[in-house]
């Protein structure tokens, strides 16, 4: 091969390589905001005390609560309770309308796969940071990003495009699922998760 | 570079921009992006995630009437469960059940009255509005009326015992000449009926205290009765003292039930009559029967003449029905002596749902089995059943009698109505379309889809499914005591359907047919409340609460309005049992003049004689089906793994033929064939299955398995088609032969 042939190759090559790494992440995701801001490590803190199971539980019936409704922050924001822009805007547009906030949830799975709460938290007693991340001290709510072709969060695929895991949170794919059952001694089916 | 730069260099870019895309994530993320995207396209419906309400109803699906256990979402029910504990289900709920609350989805969904246009080939519904749906009705019943044209106003009813079966009842005696029509369902109770010299009540089966159960054909454990109670009695424990129910299975085919029973005992089509005898011969040979009863209230058990019931069955002796039916000698007296050793035993017949009804010789032969074994008045056998308190409102001038289809005179029924959606059973079409006055006669479906017998309507008026309506489900056939539990709507009906009580109000009133007594609600929840109030007025009984599996008595329910509220929760009452009356006389052979002959005609066996005989029609056909799934219209669109793809089930025109039977004729499995039967043909597709007996065909009647709009006339013909209708009640076998296609 010719030398200007070989630097037409590489620069393809490189080209496609940075295509892929750089710009295609950026294309593939699109950011959106939350409606409003919220601080777990204000309500976790020492100030107020709340625990993940206080808005996240596991209902008697077996179901999860998942995100908490407006009616739950009601009894402490029916007011204002600081100077926050954000609680003015709970306060505001969702407590005092009682309007549900649209939530925009990072840990949610396509329709097509079930996951339930109770035998992980109940039974195997997964603590909610090993695939949540350390969001109770999260100091806020970054950005949601909305993957344009399959319409789910970032999250769920994981932060690394690569799909290389940095962290057990770093991603939702059933190859964790998978990966963790196997460490636990869970069996798979196809029906366990896909009904 | 660039005068240097050619047509060579830009294909090196791009095969090294292609080989790099390989490196990055493009391909396999974008890829499995697709897969997630077109695994959950936005039309797809999905169930709302939310908190779950619990709430509790009865199914309607088939006249079991299982309890349900129904999780709701927004209002909606997202999964269906049994009930641990009910009195009627048992704890469990069958796959139709399971997927009651899919029907209201269904792809056959009628969401407003329609005519159905046959022309071009195809059954298509054409929307018309509810009035004129009605008015056509009238019409054609006013018709019969005023003598303008001949012919009946009918019913067919496939869920009698109802207050809705009343008010149709109440409606026909309004007619000039008004016929109500039920199917026979359960235990063949009409046969003893007809064998009783007095009334003595319809008798229900004592099954939680029986020991042995011999059942002619009938599906104990696939649909007979509810599948949670009888998978309990027979298969699980019933009474912590690990007795359960021994369950001797008779039939030809090693079907679901035949395998789980303790015995299976293969015999040949169609002579369950002589079995019957042979039974009936041993029991009386070796002693073993109730002997000082049955010479006590027999009026021809033994008169010295040659047409007694002993004569009839000393010519059936082991020997002589072993060659009738295939069962050895040793089998049919082991049978017998296991019937008199493990008492109470009790003897059923009912045959396939597709099949239907045995023929009345068989009935009545059973039922000689079960008053030789002194079972009939007794507990864990038969007993009479005290009938639950109706409306009172709906009195007066007597409603139309109970009629039977084979005894309506053909082409009498000039307005036809049907309500035969969970009933659990079919019935072949041409059995009804020769009552119809040809030509002129107007058949209306009550359906809330177009399947089944609603495709063979002239109008199909659509109803609540069966999770959107406020109804009543009595007590199963063969129950014992009676029962009562309501159905209460899980979501919201569409706006163009209307509840078939509601229905006939409509059409009662237009033909100026009192239904109620005066003043009184002709609101269907109110007709619901009379009959109730009536219960709890009766002092009898208790209630089951699925709540807490717990049951009230009667007595400690303040009110009927504190009856009701356990009923709307899902409580179903029980009648409280009494002593059974006396057992009054009764006839063996039966009290018709040609009882001897034809019992002793059905002991040689029920396949007719055809021209050409067994040479030129050497198979035996037999339909088959499911309780509940005879056609699309109960069976939920989504439960795709059980019967569109699993082939666990069979649907509409797949054929069961042992494998030797099928190669001895050139079929391969899989392959299709063609059926004949002297009433006509049918194409099938053939299906293995060494569980059939050799020289027996057993095809499916239903459901179609599409879940997709299915309108093709052809989908509309079923084996029932070609199966022989002489006697008019009986064609659960048939002469055939069979090609390949």
């Amino acid at each position: 091969m010719s030398h200007a042939s070989k630097i037409s190759f590489a620069a393809g090559l490189a080209a496609s390589l940075a295509l892929g790494w750089l710009a295609f992440p950026r294309a593939l995701y699109r950011k959106v905001d939350q409606p409003l801001q919220f601080s777990h490590l204000l309500h976790t803190g020492e100030k107020v005390g709340l625990t993940c199971d206080a808005c996240h539980s596991v209902r008697p019936d077996g179901s999860f609560s998942g995100i908490p409704k407006v009616e739950q922050c009601a009894p402490c924001h029916a007011q204002a309770q600081g100077s926050s822009p954000d609680e003015k805007i709970l306060v505001e547009q969702y407590v005092t309308p009682n309007r549900e906030i649209p939530w925009l949830v990072y840990a949610r799975q396509p329709e097509n796969a079930y996951f339930p709460h109770g035998p992980h938290v109940n039974l195997a007693k997964i603590e909610c940071g090993r695939c949540h991340g350390m969001h109770g001290s999260s100091t806020g709510l970054r950005p949601f990003q909305v993957n344009r072709i399959s319409g789910y969060s970032r999250d769920v695929w994981g932060e690394n495009i690569s799909g290389l895991r940095s962290k057990p949170w770093d991603g939702m794919k059933m190859s964790d699922c998978s990966r963790c059952h196997a460490e636990r001694g869970v069996k798979d089916s196809c029906l366990m998760c896909h009904k | 570079m660039g005068k240097n730069f050619t047509r060579r260099h830009l294909l090196k870019f791009v095969g090294g921009s292609a080989a790099g895309l390989l490196l990055t994530p493009v391909p396999w993320k974008t890829l499995d992006d697709v897969a997630i995207w077109t695994q959950n396209w936005s039309w797809i419906p999905v169930p709302p995630k939310g908190e779950i309400q619990t709430r509790f109803t009865t199914c309607t699906l088939c006249p079991a009437g299982c309890g349900v256990r129904a999780r709701c979402v927004g209002g909606r029910p997202v999964s269906l469960s049994g009930v641990a504990g009910h009195p009627a289900g048992g704890g469990s709920l069958c796959p139709v059940g399971l997927g009651g609350h899919h029907l209201p989805y269904h792809p056959l969904r009628l969401l407003e009255p329609a005519r159905m246009d046959r022309s071009g080939g195809d059954d298509r519904p054409v929307p018309v509005t509810l009035d004129a749906a009605l008015a056509a009705m009238a019409r054609a019943a006013e018709e019969t009326r005023s003598g303008a044209s001949g012919g009946s106003v009918a019913v067919l009813d496939g869920r009698p015992g109802r207050t809705l079966s009343t008010i149709y009842r109440k409606f026909l005696g309004g007619m000039k000449s008004g016929l109500y029509l039920a199917p026979e369902m359960g235990i063949g109770a009409n046969a003893l009926q007809d064998m009783l010299l007095e009334p003595w009540g319809r008798p229900g089966l004592d099954l939680e205290n029986t020991a042995t159960l011999l059942s002619f054909g009938a599906p104990i454990l696939d649909g007979w009765g509810a599948p949670g109670r009888m998978a309990d009695l027979v298969l699980g424990r019933r009474d912590g003292k690990g007795r359960r129910l021994k369950l001797i299975q008779v039939e030809p085919r090693r079907s679901r039930t035949a395998a789980a029973a303790d015995q299976w005992v293969p015999l040949n089509p169609g002579t369950e009559a002589a079995l019957a005898f042979g039974l009936a011969h041993q029991l009386v040979q070796l002693r073993l029967f109730d002997e000082k009863s049955v010479r006590k209230r027999a009026v021809d058990f033994e008169t010295g003449e040659g047409s007694s019931y002993l004569s009839l069955i000393s010519r059936f002796t082991p020997d002589t029905v072993s060659g009738i039916t295939g069962v050895s000698a040793e089998t049919i007296t082991g049978i017998a002596r296991e019937l008199a050793r493990n008492s109470p035993a009790a003897v059923v017949g009912g045959g396939d749902p597709a099949g239907g009804p045995l023929g009345e010789e068989e009935e009545r032969a059973i039922w000689g089995l079960n008053l030789l074994l002194g079972s009939v008045g007794k507990a864990g056998g038969f007993v009479p059943r005290r009938e639950a308190p109706g409306d009172p409102a709906i009195s007066g001038d007597g409603p139309a009698a109970v009629s039977r289809l084979e005894e309506v005179p053909d082409r009498s029924i000039r307005l036809l109505i049907l309500d035969t959606a969970g009933s659990g059973g079919a019935l072949p079409w041409k059995l009804i379309d020769r009552k119809l006055v040809p030509q002129n006669s107007l058949v209306a479906a009550l359906a809330p889809v177009v399947a089944g017998d609603a495709r063979r309507a002239d109008l199909v008026i659509p109803v609540p499914s069966c999770t959107e309506a406020l109804d009543e489900v009595p007590a199963p056939a063969a129950s014992p005591v009676s029962t009562l539990s309501l159905a209460q709507p899980l979501q919201p009906a569409p706006a163009g359907v209307i509840a078939p009580a509601a229905l006939i109000v409509r059409l009662a009133a237009a033909l100026s047919v009192p239904l109620f007594s005066s003043g009184e609600s002709a609101v269907w929840a109110d007709c619901l409340k009379r009959r109730v109030e009536a219960i709890h007025n009766s002092g009898r009984g208790s209630v089951f609460s699925p709540q807490d599996g717990k049951f009230a008595e009667m007595a400690a329910i303040e009110s009927p309005e504190s009856l009701w509220k356990l009923l709307s929760e899902g409580g179903c009452w029980i009648d409280s049992r009494e002593v059974p009356a006396p057992l009054p006389h009764y006839s063996l052979l039966g009290r018709k003049n040609d009882a001897y002959a034809s019992m002793a005609s059905a002991g040689a066996g029920r396949l007719a004689a055809v021209p050409g005989g067994a040479q030129a029609w050497p198979l035996v056909l037999m339909p088959s089906g499911l309780c509940g799934a005879l056609d699309d219209s109960q069976v939920s669109p989504l439960m795709t793994k059980l019967y569109q793809e699993s082939g666990l089930r069979r649907l509409l025109n797949q054929a069961d033929i042992n494998p030797a039977t099928a190669r001895a004729y050139g079929l391969a499995d899989r392959g299709g064939a063609v059926i004949e039967t002297p009433s006509g043909s049918l194409r099938v597709e053939v299906r293995f299955d060494p569980g059939v007996m050799p020289g027996v065909i057993h095809v499916a009647v239903g459901p179609g398995g599409g879940g997709k709009s299915r309108n093709r006339l052809r989908d509309r013909l079923n084996v029932l088609t070609i199966c022989p209708d002489d006697s008019g009640r009986v064609w659960r076998v048939a002469r055939a032969r069979v090609r390949e296609a």
